[in-house]
């Protein structure tokens, strides 16, 4: 009985044209919890009185306190600075990265779904193999074989990262071709390419955009892992991974070392994963509801 | 069922191929030469021009494809010898696969026992606080890197607790099972999570359907609804999950065997990379995409058996 009162409220909605759309509170959340923490690496990076790898020896080790304010690491450098410039290149690359893989993917995906053919049968042998390989093991590879330097990583993630999205636009694109409005909008005399990328593509997106934040957290997660292994980004460059992987030695007598890096690839994690909720609850919201 | 059987089979080994010409690719078509690499700069060209001609690599691209692959399953040949060890890469490779087979399969037992227990307990009461909580639990279980679950299991149980070894793999079996707890346990927290986040909205789902409600009716003890009808159709998208599981569990090893220093292949594999011994990181990578390929094709082969209604004719 509740579902019919949805599907009404939608019905309405989509006839009237008047009824404002609702945002989840989950996508607020996620939005303003996204914003913040770009605001604090990109921005408030740069406003902080010690550099990431100004070394302090007198001052090594120190627990929080009002001079540095979650204290300094064996090398004696301010662990609050470390903190923001390792999310400044972790955030940096894990966003950049999803972005690219998001949108070859999609025009991959788009054009496999909607010509089929040749570059279907193509594009779809190449998604075997790779999704054969577990996505981490192939990034280790390529970011060890490469170079461990920010390009490898790009290649490395960009490689392994769109397929996901390809296999995900490419099945929308191959039920959506067939529906009414395609056929009404081929007989107003669409060529394909409009019918393509102004009619089938934006309703073939949305299951793609709700992917992309998981692939933000697969990507931070993929980026500390190799940090963590000494495979990723060079030291003395900051970046979490590697910062926890240092602050190993000193667990029991500077567990904040550690422990800090944990929380923000925790709250990162989560906050991502509260807008992935929040646009799968606004992209999906009737198809939500129905399944449960 | 044979046809379909065959035609997954012939898939299957086709991906296989494929995943051989990629990795070859991979290793070959980047920049930096292997000998130049085990040699160091300062070495003159005739060592390195021999070096090349001892592992094949002086010869056209093709060739060395032949080579290389043949390379790796022959002992008495120079091409699949590892660079570090000195010794044919499949048995460096043989060695440390029991270790990273053991941890996959512990670990899988305790994340569906794990995904059992959250699964059922929070299906039974929805929207209870044990529940609310589980699924704040799970989330953020599921945002947590391994090795990020690896050190905070070993501050606890290891070095707090001193219930398991930080380290090692041990001797005996048993003594195995005693060093791999909690290796095993830091990749079943975040598989397992996942599972019983599925388990249990697949649950929901079922006991929301009209035959449940018709077995309720019709006066089924409730236990056997729940054991009968409810539990066995709600397991298709777990197994689902459980086969793609796999591949993110030997991306997981290769972690893990890092921060408890086991001799698996994931360590291997890692040290390979940084040493640059071509013939084992061929090998290695081949071997976790035939894991992943076939555990794939075994799950495709259980469907019928959970769901008579998915058949393959």
């Amino acid at each position: 009985m509740i579902e019919l009162g949805y599907l009404k409220e939608d019905w309405a909605a989509e006839g009237t044209r008047k009824v404002r759309p609702r945002f989840p509170a989950a996508l607020v959340l996620g939005t303003v919890g996204v914003i913040v923490l770009s605001l604090l690496f990109m921005i408030g990076a740069h406003f902080l009185s010690y550099a990431p790898n100004d070394q302090d020896m007198d001052n090594r080790l120190q627990a929080p306190g009002p001079l540095h304010w979650l204290g300094t690491d064996n090398y004696g450098r301010d662990l609050f600075s470390r903190l923001l410039h390792g999310g400044r290149i972790d955030f940096q690359i894990a966003i950049i990265a999803t972005f690219f893989t998001f949108t070859i993917g999609m025009t991959l995906g788009a054009l496999a779904g909607f010509y089929e053919g040749l570059l279907d049968t193509l594009l779809m042998r190449v998604v075997d193999v790779l999704i054969a390989f577990p996505d981490l093991i192939l990034v280790i590879v390529i970011v060890g074989l490469l170079g461990q330097d920010l390009l490898g990583l790009y290649i490395a993630l960009g490689l392994v990262g769109w397929v996901p999205y390809a296999r995900l636009v490419r099945a929308e694109i191959l039920t959506a071709k067939h529906r009414d409005y395609i056929l009404a909008a081929r007989a107003l005399g669409c060529n394909n390419s409009r019918l393509l990328w102004h009619h089938l593509l934006p309703h073939s997106i949305s299951q793609a955009i709700i992917y992309a934040t998981s692939s933000v957290i697969f990507n931070i997660l993929a980026i500390s892992s190799l940090g963590y292994l000494g495979v990723g980004i060079r030291p003395p460059q900051a970046e979490w991974g590697a910062m926890i992987a240092e602050g190993r030695s000193f667990i029991l007598s500077a567990p904040a070392l550690v422990l800090f890096p944990v929380l923000m690839l925790t709250v990162t994690g989560v906050t991502f994963s509260v807008l992935g909720d929040g646009l799968a609850e606004l992209l999906q919201p009737i198809r939500k509801r129905l399944s449960h | 069922m044979n046809s379909y059987l065959l035609q997954r089979l012939l898939q299957f080994i086709a991906v296989l191929l494929g995943i051989t010409i990629f990795t070859f690719c991979l290793i070959r078509l980047i920049p930096g030469d292997p000998c130049r690499m085990t040699h160091g700069q300062f070495v003159p060209a005739e060592a390195i021009e021999r070096c090349r001609m001892k592992y094949g690599l002086d010869k056209p691209i093709l060739q060395q494809f032949f080579i290389s692959f043949g390379g790796l399953f022959s002992s008495s040949s120079i091409a699949g010898q590892s660079i570090v060890y000195q010794r044919p890469a499949m048995s460096v490779f043989a060695e440390r696969l029991p270790a990273t087979l053991l941890l996959a399969g512990y670990s899988c037992i305790l994340a569906v026992l794990i995904a059992l227990v959250i699964g059922l307990s929070t299906a039974v009461r929805p929207g209870s606080l044990f529940d609310r909580s589980m699924s704040g639990a799970t989330a953020a279980a599921l945002t947590l890197p391994s090795f990020v679950i690896g050190l905070l299991l070993i501050i606890v149980f290891s070095l707090k607790l001193h219930l398991f070894p930080t380290s090692g793999y041990g001797k005996s079996f048993w003594d195995h099972l005693r060093h791999l707890f909690l290796p095993a346990l830091t990749l079943a927290i975040s598989n397992g999570a996942m599972l019983a986040r599925v388990l249990r909205r697949s649950l929901l789902n079922v006991m929301d359907s009209p035959y449940i409600l018709t077995a309720h009716a019709k006066g089924v003890p409730k236990r056997q609804v729940f054991v009968h009808h409810v539990f066995r159709n709600s397991l298709i998208s777990p197994v689902t999950l459980l086969g793609l599981q796999i591949a993110w569990l030997c991306s997981g090893t290769v972690v893990v065997e890092t921060v408890f220093a086991l001799p698996g292949l994931g360590s291997l594999m890692v040290q390979s990379v940084l040493d640059r011994d071509y013939p084992v990181i061929q090998i290695t990578v081949i071997c976790f995409a035939v894991i992943v390929g076939s555990t794939s094709l075994l799950i495709d082969l259980i469907y019928p058996w959970i769901d008579p209604r998915v058949r393959h004719d």
